[in-house]
């Protein structure tokens, strides 16, 4: 089904084709808000904010734009909201998550397998990257968005974005060549 | 490094969300929902019952009125009797209104 059907349906009251749109955009949801808040279940709780937040919003949503963009920049702005809360409650025990993430991603990949071990070199790149940075390359290059629609979910400049996916692709070649 | 490589190693970091979180997404909506309408209806009820209970109010205090000047042929706010009688009406059906408002808050509340 169009997705713009999809929408005038949840519209009219029918919630459950609203579970196509999370199955739909749940994971890319997930990997933007993990870059920011580098916490998995911080990164669930965001995510599930942010379908409840859209699905009571989506009154609001124009029918002519792209529902990827004004869905992505709710999870973005989800996200850095959780950030700022998470920040000013407890400064110090954000270096103990970081220190558990990656715990996490160790335990979680399997070293043994060289696909593993890739993932693994790939993560910790992208964990080196700014939080800017790592959010626009992965829009630019997993969502294939343009310049311009980054800078629409980002409440950022173009130049800005550009020269974040510059520093991003220069630090990701040094680490990853 | 090519843009295409580049796009090809980050792929290996995209996350997949747990199947679980497409649940409580949906259970969580659902519980809102369920919730909402209840409201509106409740709201919608008090509503229509104030409107009732002060239509049948103003009814009575008109059709009194009407009652004293067929009998006296006066003004009937010059009569005592009449002033106390529209008091009477009033308080007693602002007093029921009053409870049928909080019997509702309690019913929402349950």
């Amino acid at each position: 089904m169009e997705e713009k059907q999809l929408i005038k349906q949840i519209l009219k009251g029918d919630s459950s084709s609203f579970a196509i749109l999370v199955d739909q955009y749940q994971d890319m949801a997930m990997t933007i808000a993990y870059r920011i808040l580098r916490n998995k279940q911080e990164a669930e709780d965001v995510v599930q904010n942010a379908f409840v937040k859209s699905y009571h919003n989506l009154h609001s949503f124009r029918l002519n734009s792209k529902f990827s963009t004004w869905f992505y920049r709710i999870v973005y702005n989800t996200a850095i909201t959780s950030m700022n809360k998470i920040k000013n409650r407890r400064e110090e025990e954000i270096s103990e998550h970081s220190g558990v993430h990656a715990y996490d991603l160790k335990t979680e990949s399997n070293l043994h397998s060289e696909l593993d071990e890739q993932k693994s070199r790939v993560n910790k790149a992208i964990q080196q990257l700014s939080k800017n940075e790592s959010v626009v390359v992965t829009l630019y290059y997993l969502e294939e968005y343009s310049v311009t629609d980054v800078a629409e979910i980002m409440s950022l400049s173009k130049s800005n974005v550009k020269i974040n996916l510059f520093r991003a692709r220069k630090k990701l070649e040094d680490i990853l060549k | 490094m090519e843009d295409k490589e580049l796009k090809d190693k980050l792929l290996l970091s995209k996350l997949k969300a747990e199947d679980k979180l497409k649940d409580r997404i949906l259970h969580q909506i659902n519980a809102e929902q369920a919730l909402i309408p209840k409201k509106r209806k409740s709201k919608r009820a008090s509503k229509e019952n104030y409107f009732s209970i002060f239509g049948i109010m103003y009814a009575v205090i008109l059709s009194l009125g009407v009652y004293f000047y067929s009998q006296t042929e006066k003004n009937p706010l010059e009569s005592n009797t009449f002033v106390f009688s529209v008091i009477f009406v009033a308080g007693s059906f602002s007093i029921y209104w009053f409870l049928m408002v909080y019997m509702n808050y309690k019913k929402v509340k349950q």
